[in-house]
């Protein structure tokens, strides 16, 4: 800002001579001469589906040689029409839409049920050309998002299909579920470690517990920690989020106690440590070369550290089964590890490793909703092609 | 009854609010949900606190033991135990705080971050190792997969569509629409896979949380 002033001061000193102090002068105090015009068409519109605390306002810009003298657009709010109006915010000069909404942190407030006024204006830097005033608006709450209907149809579907075939299941229907060997290999692999006398080495992905991932990855770590208990198997859980830390001991502590040897249970097995992703991939390999665990088994959310880890043990010869629901680093996986757990294959490892009908029911749920989203995307595709877009007007989420 | 019904109400409470504040905006919810959001960052917070201990039990363990490597666990404590005091400290004391120029920010902009750094960067190594095992050609899959990381390669660089004209359009078909397609066939298995979860979850079928 010292440079910018020091720098005009030198450019009016060297331009003294050439221009005199009178002609400096009108060029520094310049004035906006071209006449400024108001916005036209300003209408204030309640936000639909929304708290009641939302209102819309949009309005035609004047012709492009009044848009080059403005400054910004300025917007005025009144619950008369006559006013006082009171200036609750302004825009940049192009801008043609503003959201007038309640923040408690600014203490601004849109009031539901109360009748609102607005003017619109336009300002250079000098004078402002205001707006004729907007027709009333009242904001109103919504008790439902009418928008999202879309959504709520398709998961009241897929709900009941999921209660269906819990129920269809657990009257005994046959449900087959196709075989998954990378769950397979987990009775064996453990085995193998077992007999190697090596460690079991378990990752829960490197995300919060708010994560689906890490929070289903704890359910297949109970089912792992009772192979290893069966098998007096040692088991490390390496964790990359403190607040997975409690999550992981008490699933681990869980596991020894539906195995019946709670005396295997040691608090060394969960280890923590970083949050930092590199310094977690850093940490694990170095885990995996200097403990040389048997069997690596990654099940979680796993973001550019998938293939650090799954190199490092490849390296080490370990068998290593993974999983994850972060679709890019499935290559990753794919290509280092033995087993690799695809997709949805992660989420369904519970209902193939427990064959509980409480949960083999929403995977085959989970397969009829797929015949019936492949049969839209079919049916959608012919439609669009037609140029009927009726399907993408319905699922539009609004 | 009570130890396996009580988590399991308070699962369901929590996850039905977040359920129905997705559909309906009133105030009432959307507060309400707000402030259990809240809630979460709070405990969160406290999380660190039972994370550094699990650092320091596992590493002082491992030195009382004197397992193999613990001379690197001392390494893990002294390094934990000095950024930790002097991200404590006052600021006013000179050498606390973590403003610019304290010693904490230096140590983490000059010794964090390379390290850092460092390890990402290993993953070109990684990869390069990982992609000669994936492109050997043993069976015709594997030939096809050689073959489309060919052309998707020599598409990305200009010395690649000099060599094969077409290839960088090829390479953007592929990507575009080959990789696309199976891409987005295994998202919608996730999703549903996670909604099915979630809602297994919600309803106490499956419970990652609490005693049986």
């Amino acid at each position: 800002m010292q440079r910018a002033k020091l720098s005009l001061f030198v450019l009016g000193l060297l331009l003294v001579p050439v221009m005199g102090f009178s002609q400096i002068d009108s060029l520094l105090n310049r004035q906006p001469t071209e006449s400024l015009e108001p916005v036209t068409n300003l209408n204030a519109v309640d936000r639909a589906n929304d708290a009641g605390h939302m209102i819309d306002l949009s309005w035609s810009l004047p012709d492009n040689a009044s848009i080059a003298n403005i400054q910004e657009i300025r917007i005025y709010r009144s619950t008369s029409p006559s006013g006082p109006f009171v200036q609750i915010g302004s825009t940049i000069p192009t801008a043609t839409k503003y959201t007038d909404q309640q923040d408690l942190k600014e203490k601004h407030n849109v009031t539901t049920g109360q009748d609102y006024y607005y003017k619109v204006s336009v300002y250079n830097g000098v004078s402002e050309s205001m707006s004729a005033v907007s027709k009333v608006v009242t904001p109103e709450k919504s008790y439902f998002n009418w928008g999202r209907l879309n959504v709520f149809i398709i998961l009241a579907i897929y709900f009941g299909l999921i209660l269906y075939f819990i129920q269809a299941s657990r009257r005994g229907k046959e449900l087959f579920i196709r075989m998954l060997p990378g769950l397979e290999a987990l009775e064996e692999s453990v085995g193998r470690a077992t007999e190697m006398g090596k460690p079991v080495l378990y990752m829960p992905g490197i995300d919060e517990a708010n994560n689906i991932q890490t929070l289903y990855s704890m359910v297949i770590l109970r089912h792992v920690t009772q192979l290893v208990a069966e098998y007096e198997t040692p088991l490390i859980v390496t964790v990359g989020k403190a607040f997975v830390v409690p999550l992981a001991e008490e699933t681990v502590r869980q596991g020894y106690m539906d195995a019946g040897r709670p005396d295997l249970y040691n608090q060394d097995i969960v280890r923590y440590y970083s949050d930092e992703q590199f310094a977690v991939a850093a940490a694990v390999s170095g885990v995996i070369v200097r403990e040389k665990p048997a069997t690596n088994i990654y099940l979680g959310s796993f973001y550019a550290e998938s293939l650090i880890l799954a190199e490092t043990g490849f390296l080490t010869g370990a068998i290593q089964i993974a999983g994850t629901g972060n679709i890019h680093q499935l290559p990753f996986f794919v290509v280092a590890c033995d087993y690799t757990l695809i997709g949805e294959e992660f989420y369904a490892a519970s209902a193939y490793l427990s064959d509980d009908p409480k949960l083999i029911g929403p995977l085959k749920a989970a397969d009829w909703m797929k015949i019936l989203t492949i049969a839209f995307i079919g049916i959608g595709a012919i439609l669009e092609t037609i140029g009927i877009p009726l399907f993408s007007q319905l699922l539009t989420i609004k | 009854m009570a130890r396996r019904s009580i988590p399991t109400a308070i699962a369901f409470f929590f996850g039905a609010m977040m359920v129905i504040n997705y559909f309906v905006p009133w105030g009432w919810f959307s507060e309400r949900a707000n402030t259990v959001q809240e809630w979460g960052l709070i405990v969160v917070s406290f999380a660190y606190i039972l994370g550094a201990l699990n650092v320091f039990r596992v590493h002082s363990h491992k030195i009382q033991r004197k397992e193999t490597d613990w001379r690197f666990s001392i390494v893990t404590i002294v390094a934990m135990l000095v950024m930790l005091t002097f991200g404590l400290l006052p600021q006013k004391w000179g050498i606390g705080g973590m403003e610019h120029g304290s010693p904490f920010l230096w140590m983490f902009n000059n010794m964090y971050v390379p390290m850092m750094a460092t390890m990402y960067s290993l993953l070109a190594f990684f990869i390069a190792s990982a992609a000669f095992r994936a492109f050997k050609v043993r069976s015709l899959e594997a030939t096809l997969l050689a073959a489309t990381a060919v052309v998707v390669m020599l598409g990305a660089v200009p010395l690649g569509e000099m060599l094969l004209p077409g290839s960088a359009e090829l390479r953007t078909w592929i990507m575009e629409t080959l990789q696309n397609v199976g891409k987005r066939g295994i998202m919608i298995g996730v999703a549903l896979g996670a909604i099915s979860t979630s809602l297994k979850i919600i309803l106490g079928i499956e419970r990652p949380y609490g005693r049986d």
